[in-house]
């Protein structure tokens, strides 16, 4: 999404500017505040994937009986409680902290074992027999022992819950959050007038549901639905996700290869440009010709070719663009070229790079969702949005839109955090 | 004027041009000697993707356009010229709604930091709504509004103003501090630093974003009508052929051709107007 | 003694985009001894960071032979004999102060501890201790520009070529910097230094020898001997002297700009 958030004006000053950064604090805080948000979210969903009576039956499959989002989930609960908990130096002279870690680690052993290793424990304890945890409910299932060991498990999700409460204890951060809250003014506010406006007046002029539902029916059909959406919304991600690292690898490396040979690459780029502006969603039909439609192939191949020629493009810009003075102090030094390679033109070319990996994220998903328009799986949520409208219900397309979006966001998020992790130096992370 | 430089970029592009067609062909060539699999020891690979059923030799496929698109009809590329004519309107006129747009919002956010603070991290979330989904909607507004001509161009026009908004913004508030010190001692007015300063200094940025969102309308306009009912256009076309695909495959790679051929033309167009405009720049731009 | 560059019969001539040749420099004879501090002035567009570029192998001579630390310029760039000092301090933005100083260092393949050690000196030398974890961004001009005379001299060159280095400076931190430098140059002995400049105040402050070009094709027009006595300071720009030698150089220059007028 280019450098859309860094409009900042530059200037150089002849003062030393060696003031020391303060809003790094906040952010640091606040993505503690994230980790203990998705954790909370993970032993929900953990307790939801391990419970046969919380699986519904939809038109996708069992919800959350994601073969490969379940794994994913129990990594992430593995994760989060490590990284709200901390060190234990930290915590272990404290009784109740160090109850509350125990209860964090057993939930966390609990599930993985239950999800990854297959073998529920509590059901073993209980006398359930361990199939019925991994099939669909049937009239034979012992639905009042399962009922039984559910309210078992719940307890223990409950203290996993307030476990998460006594590390995260969000009641002392909420000068943080004021202060995020009147950062964020602005936007925040527009987000509350227009939905109020938009709420407003359809109501006002009573306009109707297939044209554009009220917000809170979209929000309706998300609360209601959101698992299948999630599910929904993974199984497209998984193709966006593994079309992004095709075609962004690609892009890299054959941009690496043809900024070694100057002419090449000069001559490359208008052939790249040129075939740039065709419009890729076209080839969809083909790579499902070529792959089949049902397989995820045709898909990752839509992405990957889309993603491909930005990423080429950037990463020969980048690494052909690099300041001539900076190349003739490597010349003076008789570097050889994979040195002036790695210091030199791979740190400079990271920005160009790292401008088209953002864009290709949310290049990817759209991408992702609308190759899905031309056959094949039904699993993903670019066949549900148009099966949804098709049916005229709305509300739910809405709302998988809405997911579409938030996995998109998501997914240029993680990269940008990436991008700040690896280049502190740059100027757009200097000040803020 | 060529230069002798330029001229051998050129000829060497159209050299890789002509490699990626020796390497299609010879591809072909490949499958048809293996018989369409490779036997290395125990492991066999398929080249089934190389038979004239997925990818049809380039003469077919440029014959394919002199060929009648359906029994005893007009030849192909009368059928896709009139198409591209019917995309490409919808295009220019998805252009020129996304350029206007783009730049009344970035002119907006120039001077206004609190509308720019509030509004533009909504700009940059609406790329993430995936268009298509939204299409048959915006079909089902325009069909109310009594104007269903104007779908096709207004989705376009969602691809097109991101571009021309982020670009434009950024030339518009990266004048060299100087430059508007400058300004500000002659007492220059808003509305003179906009016109003799930030707008010339933010051309080359609107050039960029203008190619990029010339590409992007031809994709949106196409992307629009797949859902919009209208009977004509690429996208059609596209999904016409796309369908009888097993009875005629060149007639698909040529109209991705043909479509391919709509976008880098909207491109060059607007890569020439660049030249005529922006001619105090030496450098070819980014 | 043998001189430790040596220049004979040199001319440049450069083909410009547009096809027309300019004729950059023509027929440069010039010697330079170990040791000595060597000033190349003149007015702007005379070639004289051309002939530095030259001289250490970044751009190749049209006709005449140049010997460096009696090699080739190539044998002497690939020999690491020399460090080079640019207008802009041209340091790496990715690397913090310390990495920036160490980049020659890894390319010559130092160890790590060595790497450490050297920098640390070099930046105490250019009185930039306590900076070393900082980023480029966060020095002012004058020091960015000591990071970048530290990272020439890490790795202890024979010979160091300065193209207009504080050029960009204002007068008070140049002559601060003036005075760093002439402290570095006693300390390093045996060191030689070639000095781009377009300051007469500073050529005649620094050097042991000021040469002057002329206009466009660059020729030497004089080669003026400084003996004033070393070391420099302060004092030194007070001595009568000084004032007679700075005034030589501007009349040396001015001839030569009444000739040729301002047409370059």
């Amino acid at each position: 999404m280019t450098d859309a958030l860094n409009l900042k004006r530059t200037h150089t000053v002849d003062v030393p500017r060696t003031r020391e950064r303060q809003p790094a604090q906040t952010e640091q805080t606040l993505t503690f505040d994230m980790i203990a948000l998705l954790l909370i979210l993970c032993i929900a969903a953990a307790y939801h994937i391990q419970n046969p009576l919380l699986q519904f039956e939809t038109q996708f499959g069992t919800a959350f009986r994601n073969a490969t989002l379940q794994p994913v989930i129990a990594v992430l609960l593995a994760v989060g409680s490590a990284l709200l908990m901390g060190r234990p130096g930290a915590w272990r002279e404290n009784p109740l902290k160090l109850g509350a870690a125990a209860v964090l680690i057993a939930y966390t052993l609990y599930m993985g074992t239950a999800i990854i290793g297959r073998f529920n424990i509590g059901g073993a304890l209980s006398g359930i027999e361990q199939a019925v945890f991994f099939e669909r409910l049937n009239d034979a299932s012992p639905r009042e022992a399962l009922a039984a060991h559910a309210a078992m498990t719940a307890i223990l999700e409950w203290l996993a819950l307030c476990a998460v409460a006594v590390f995260w204890q969000p009641w002392t951060r909420l000068s943080l959050y004021r202060q995020v809250v009147s950062r964020q003014s602005a936007p925040l506010i527009v987000a509350v007038l227009v939905l109020a406006g938009w709420e407003v007046l359809i109501t006002a002029f009573s306009i109707q549901e297939f044209l554009l539902p009220r917000p809170s029916v979209i929000g309706t059909a998300f609360a209601e639905t959101y698992p299948r959406l999630i599910s929904a919304g993974w199984n497209t991600f998984q193709n966006a996700f593994w079309g992004f690292v095709v075609g962004c690898g690609a892009g890299i490396v054959s941009g690496i290869i043809a900024a070694r040979f100057g002419a090449f690459s000069r001559a490359l780029l208008p052939v790249a440009i040129m075939i740039n502006a065709i419009p890729i969603i076209a080839l969809a039909p083909i790579f499902n010709n070529w792959f089949g439609a049902l397989n995820a192939a045709s898909k990752i191949a839509i992405v990957a070719v889309l993603t491909y020629f930005p990423t080429m493009i950037s990463t020969v810009k980048g690494l052909t663009s690099v300041d001539a003075l900076s190349l003739e102090l490597m010349t003076s030094y008789a570097a050889a070229p994979l040195e002036t390679f790695r210091k030199l033109r791979l740190p400079s070319a990271l920005p160009y790079i790292f401008s088209a990996l953002k864009v290709a994220t949310t290049l990817s998903m759209i991408a992702a969702i609308v190759s899905e328009y031309f056959g094949g799986s039904t699993a993903g949520l670019g066949y549900k949005i148009r099966d949804d409208a098709g049916l005229f219900k709305y509300p739910e397309a809405w709302a998988s839109i809405l997911m579409a979006s938030l996995f998109g966001i998501l997914f240029y998020v993680v990269v940008s955090a990436v991008e700040r992790a690896l280049m502190r130096w740059h100027p757009s992370f200097r000040e803020k | 004027m060529v230069e002798p430089a330029q001229l051998r970029t050129l000829i060497l592009s159209l050299a890789i041009l002509l490699g990626g067609v020796v390497i299609w062909e010879g591809a072909k060539a490949l499958g048809e000697a293996t018989d369409y699999a490779i036997r290395l020891g125990e492991t066999t690979v398929d080249l089934n993707m190389l038979t004239d059923a997925q990818l049809p030799h380039i003469g077919d496929i440029l014959q394919a356009f002199a060929e009648p698109a359906q029994r005893n009809g007009a030849p192909l590329y009368q059928l896709l010229i009139e198409s591209a004519a019917f995309t490409l309107w919808a295009a220019v006129r998805g252009f020129f709604i996304g350029g206007v747009i783009g730049f009344g919002l970035a002119l907006i956010f120039a001077h206004s930091s609190l509308l720019q603070r509030g509004l533009l991290p909504y700009v940059v979330a609406s790329q993430t709504v995936p268009i298509l989904a939204i299409a048959p909607m915006i079909v089902i507004w325009m069909g109310r509004a009594g104007n269903v001509e104007l779908a096709v161009p207004i989705i376009a026009a969602y691809l097109t103003f991101f571009p021309v908004t982020i670009y434009t913004l950024r030339g518009l508030t990266s004048v060299p501090a100087t430059a508007l010190e400058l300004m500000q001692s002659y007492a220059a007015s808003r509305w003179h630093i906009l016109l003799k300063l930030r707008l010339p200094n933010a051309l080359p940025q609107i050039f960029t974003a203008l190619k990029i969102s010339a590409t992007s309308s031809v994709v949106g306009a196409i992307i629009g009508e797949l859902p919009s009912g209208i009977q004509n256009g690429m996208g059609i076309a596209i999904l016409n052929f796309a369908r009888y695909y097993n009875q005629s495959p060149p007639r698909l790679f040529a109209t991705i051709l043909a479509a391919g051929l709509i976008g880098i033309l909207f491109f060059a167009v607007v890569a020439l107007a660049e030249r005529l405009v922006i001619r105090w720049r030496v450098e070819a731009s980014a | 003694m043998n001189p430790i560059i040596s220049v004979k019969e040199m001319s440049k001539t450069f083909r410009v985009k547009d096809g027309t040749m300019i004729h950059a420099l023509d027929t440069i004879n010039l010697e330079v001894k170990e040791g000595e501090f060597v000033s190349l002035i003149g007015p702007s567009g005379c070639g004289k960071s051309t002939l530095l570029r030259l001289i250490a192998d970044l751009v190749q001579p049209s006709t005449g032979t140049i010997t460096v630390n009696g090699k080739t310029p190539e044998q002497a760039r690939k020999d690491r004999d020399y460090g080079f000092v640019f207008q802009s301090a041209t340091l790496y933005d990715w690397r913090t102060v310390q990495k920036n100083v160490e980049l020659p260092l890894e390319i010559m393949k130092y160890s790590r501890e060595a790497r450490e050690q050297r920098a640390r000196e070099m930046l105490e030398l250019v009185e930039l201790q306590g900076f070393e974890h900082k980023f480029p961004w966060q020095l002012s001009g004058g020091m960015q520009q000591r990071v970048s005379i530290a990272r020439a001299l890490a790795f202890q060159p024979r010979i160091l070529w300065m193209d207009e280095p504080f050029g960009a400076l204002d007068e008070m931190t140049r002559e601060r910097m003036n005075n760093e430098l002439l402290r570095i140059w006693t300390e390093f002995k045996e060191m030689t230094v070639l000095f781009v400049t377009h300051s007469i105040a500073e050529a005649v402050y620094l050097s042991t020898r000021v040469v002057v070009l002329s206009p466009r094709p660059g020729r030497i027009a004089e080669v003026i001997d400084v003996n004033l006595p070393q070391p420099r300071g302060p004092e030194t720009r007070d001595m009568d002297d000084y004032f007679h030698l700075t005034s030589r150089v501007r009349h040396a220059l001015r001839g030569h700009m009444a000739h040729h007028g301002f047409d370059d």
